[in-house]
């Protein structure tokens, strides 16, 4: 299952070192609900010992959207250490992602 | 061997699916994304398919249309196809995992949004460019927001996102829209539009988040200005995706299949047919997408049937 992120988890949760990706979704954001289950998917399949899988709602959590200028959903970020190193837009194939995910491991 | 392979899961490859399922066609469609429905996936409520007296949304549309054709015995496989090899005899579609090979083909892989091509685009898509209203409208909530077109997806998506922002400018290169009139009459008596004529956007600058801006050119009088804005949306017409086809299939000089002339689907080779967005045609819309994925699947049937294969 992805971590669900709010403001209180979310600096530690990227900060740990390994690579995270941060799915900013929404109820309302309907290729959201398409790469939802891909995502869920993935943190089933990949090594959670290398990668974290987290999602964040950009309804509740306005302040991290803003923080890191989202303005189009489904968004993937991709941290290590803290920063961000990579970002994905739209609802893209399985593999791209994966791909990405192999670049920063 | 399949009977027939269907590349594009939108509505032209699905409703292909469905006939082609009907006519009990051993046959495979393969999406390349992790889901199907293709641009009605971007669209939020549709109101010009027939049957449906409120409004549908696109995602359930598309669901609908893949649970149909699966119910008739649709095979579907999301895998992005990497090469194609077509002949008369054989039609030969390879994806990373797999490969597959049938009697005939339906070409039905559609388009997407055309980018502008100017600085800053790419710099801030996902960061204050949007190709996608019903997407990202409600990150724009009391915000200004530029859009560029003035066709009727360009009007549509401003009236959505005019819900939540507190200013749309539409900028439009010529000086009357191309939307059809009940769109048209809307857009005119919101409050919150702006309609900018003869312009083209020159750059967009979202560097730092006070001092959002676009560039801006106007053709008439040949002068250029800058809007304060905090995104923008590109709604400017479509791109086929047919980078895999070239060199096998003939294209217009826009990259969309060409049909044989006077031939319903057909292109340049026997047994392969085309549907949909990617097909070369004025109007491309739901009802006519599935139209040619009806007509389609119909004279893939017809061909199986009339060489005995």
């Amino acid at each position: 299952m992805a971590l669900a992120l709010t403001e209180k988890n979310f600096d530690k949760t990227v900060n740990s070192g390994k690579v995270v990706l941060v799915d900013f979704w929404a109820e309302w954001c309907m290729p959201c609900r398409m790469i939802g289950p891909i995502f869920e998917e993935l943190a089933n399949e990949m090594d959670a010992e290398k990668v974290t899988f987290t999602k964040c709602d950009v309804d509740t959590e306005r302040n991290i959207a803003v923080k890191y200028s989202i303005t189009s959903i489904p968004s993937i970020l991709f941290f290590k250490g803290g920063q961000v190193m990579d970002q994905v837009v739209g609802a893209v194939p399985k593999r791209v992602i994966v791909d990405k995910i192999n670049e920063l491991i | 061997m399949h009977d027939l392979i269907i590349i594009g899961g939108g509505p032209a490859g699905l409703t292909a699916g469905i006939y082609a399922a009907r006519y009990k066609l051993k046959t495979v469609l393969i999406e390349k994304a992790p889901f199907t429905g293709g641009q009605l996936l971007k669209t939020s409520h549709i109101e010009n398919y027939p049957g449906f007296d409120e409004q549908v949304l696109g995602y359930d549309l598309a669901t609908k249309m893949e649970n149909q054709a699966v119910r008739f015995g649709l095979e579907v496989k999301k895998e992005p196809v990497t090469k194609i090899e077509f002949s008369d005899d054989k039609k030969s579609v390879y994806t990373e995992e797999n490969e597959y090979h049938a009697k005939t083909a339906i070409i039905a892989t559609g388009s997407q949004p055309r980018m502008l091509g100017v600085p800053g685009e790419k710099e801030f898509y996902g960061r204050g460019v949007s190709y996608c209203g019903t997407c990202d409208a409600p990150f724009f909530k009391d915000k200004v927001v530029a859009v560029i077109g003035g066709g009727n997806t360009a009007i549509e998506e401003a009236l959505h996102i005019a819900k939540y922002a507190s200013r749309v400018y539409i900028i439009h290169r010529r000086d009357e829209l191309r939307a059809d009139k009940i769109c048209q009459e809307k857009a005119f008596a919101e409050e919150k539009m702006e309609f900018v004529w003869d312009t083209i956007i020159k750059s967009i600058d979202f560097q730092t988040s006070e001092d959002r801006k676009i560039t801006v050119f106007n053709k008439k009088t040949e002068k250029e200005s800058k809007i304060k804005v905090d995104g923008v949306f590109v709604f400017i017409g479509l791109n086929p995706n047919t980078e895999l086809f070239k060199g096998q299939i003939d294209l217009t000089k826009d990259g969309f299949i060409a049909q044989r002339p006077g031939e319903e689907m057909k292109t340049n080779i026997a047994g392969v047919f085309v549907a949909g967005d990617v097909r070369d045609k004025e109007l491309r819309q739901i009802v006519n997408a599935a139209g040619d994925g009806a007509v389609a699947a119909f004279e893939a049937n017809k061909f199986l049937t009339e060489h005995n294969i």
